[in-house]
């Protein structure tokens, strides 16, 4: 293979880091870049600095938004007194999707997996108990994902949120096993939001 | 001339499993007859995905297998057995996540391994069926040394060559054998083990799952064990393994 420039191979470095691309597809990328007009390469860059500068996690709920409290939080429309649990920050566009459901959010940023190292103090969950002290929250419905790590991160928060004497809930059953709520689409999420029922 | 694509079929259980690129994930497989495979799921996070539901964590599936140049490539999966009981119960769980743990730290790839496949499905067949979490644990552990020549020694003193007699008796953990007071004082290490512990480890070392079901023990007694049997794999395996630290938090909880 003939050596790529300096610049060139950079850029097709920097783009096969990114998840689903390989080296031909980052190729192919930075050879569309290569020819594109001046104005859309700085574009992009802008947008890439844009969106790392101005995002930030909002401090109660840990979604990402440019303003903290969240846009969600700081809604006066929405239900105070349930908070719905999920994994990533993408499985909350998803709910919010299908339009079924009114209350706050909180994003755990993974979930439990032991095997994998990841335990309760690798993700948000103390920062949750701490949201439930002042009384307001009645319910928590966990929304973490229809798999063995959903339900073991499921399982610990209820432990812990029970004894405060606050009602825990789980979607419905109806979403299929194993995968991530990201994935869903927005009538078996809505139909899960509906039946949800409490957590045993 | 490019080689023929490699298939195979094999029946494993998801050790471990790791979200890779956009919607696929990286498992972790015990197979009995291939030992310790390293396979891609492709679209596996993707809840339509019907490869999903069946390589999620300890499921024991039917695979078929494209050998790629890097991993083996899921084909397609469809599951024995799905183990969706150790779910119900997080002791349960947590101890599921530490067997196949414990079954990765040991098992190396490439290793023979029909041994520990057979102890594994047997352990999580116990925990399904409701046993007590903690003595799953145990056997699994007395079972798998066994299996990877670690067996610890209860019975015969290496130091003297003599039976070990039902007195309290030292545990040498780079012997991997229990010694007798004597020879202990002049070895100045070990660690002391009540007659009762060292009746619980031989019951669970010689014992089936369907023996070791009627056991139970009081927390002391099991504290002992535990203790006891956790140092000796670190000393073996020269690390902690790391969902230890889960059971432990678990273990903390408030009672339901
Ligand atoms: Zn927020
Ligand atoms: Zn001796």
């Amino acid at each position: 293979m003939a050596l790529l420039s300096e610049p060139i191979a950079r850029l097709v470095e920097e783009l096969s880091r990114l998840p689903g691309i390989g080296p031909k597809t980052a190729s192919r990328l930075t050879y569309y870049l290569l020819r594109a007009p001046r104005d859309q390469a700085r574009d992009l860059a802008e947008a890439l600095l844009d969106m790392k500068e101005r995002t930030i996690l909002c401090a109660q709920c840990f979604n990402v938004d440019t303003q903290s409290p969240c846009a969600t939080c700081s809604d006066p429309a929405r239900d105070r007194s349930i908070i719905c649990v999920v994994e990533e920050p993408l499985d909350l566009v998803a709910i919010e999707r299908s339009g079924r459901y009114k209350g706050l959010y909180h994003v755990l940023h993974g979930a439990i997996s032991p095997v994998e190292g990841v335990g309760p103090e690798d993700i948000r969950a103390k920062e949750l108990l701490e949201r439930l002290k002042d009384g307001t929250v009645k319910e928590v419905l966990l929304a973490t994902n229809p798999n063995m790590e959903g339900e073991a991160t499921a399982m610990y928060l209820a432990r812990l949120i029970r004894p405060l004497g606050i009602r825990v809930t789980r979607l419905a059953r109806g979403l299929p096993v194993g995968g991530d709520l990201e994935y869903a689409d927005e009538i078996t999420l809505a139909r899960a939001l509906d039946g949800r029922g409490d957590f045993e | 001339m490019a080689a023929p694509p490699r298939l195979f079929r094999t029946v494993g259980v998801v050790l471990r499993r790791r979200d890779f690129d956009e919607a696929d994930r990286l498992i972790t497989v015990l197979t009995r007859d291939r030992g310790k495979l390293r396979l891609l799921a492709k679209g596996a996070r993707k809840i339509s995905s019907r490869k999903a539901a069946h390589v999620d964590l300890f499921r024991q599936v039917d695979l078929l297998v494209h050998q790629g140049r890097t991993f083996g490539v899921v084909s397609q999966a469809e599951t024995v057995h799905p183990f969706a009981g150790l779910a119900e119960d997080l002791e349960r769980l947590a101890a599921a996540h530490y067997l196949a743990d414990l079954t990765d730290t040991f098992v190396g790839e490439g290793d023979t391994a029909a041994g520990v496949y057979d102890l594994l499905v047997e352990a999580l067949q116990w925990l399904e069926s409701g046993c007590d979490p903690k003595l799953a644990q145990r056997y699994f552990e007395l079972h798998l040394l066994d299996l990877e020549g670690y067996r610890p020694e209860l019975y015969r003193c290496p130091g003297c060559g003599e039976w070990l007699e039902e007195q309290v008796n030292l545990f040498d953990f780079a012997e991997g054998s229990m010694v007798c007071p004597n020879c202990a004082e002049g070895r100045g290490q070990g660690r002391r083990v009540s007659v009762g512990a060292q009746k619980v480890l031989r019951f669970l070392q010689r014992s089936a799952v369907t023996d070791c079901g009627l056991l139970r023990l009081s927390d002391g007694l099991h504290t002992e064990i535990e203790g006891l049997l956790g140092d000796y794999i670190r000393s073996v395996v020269e690390w902690p393994p790391r969902s230890r630290r889960f059971i432990e938090t678990v273990q903390r909880l408030p009672e339901q």
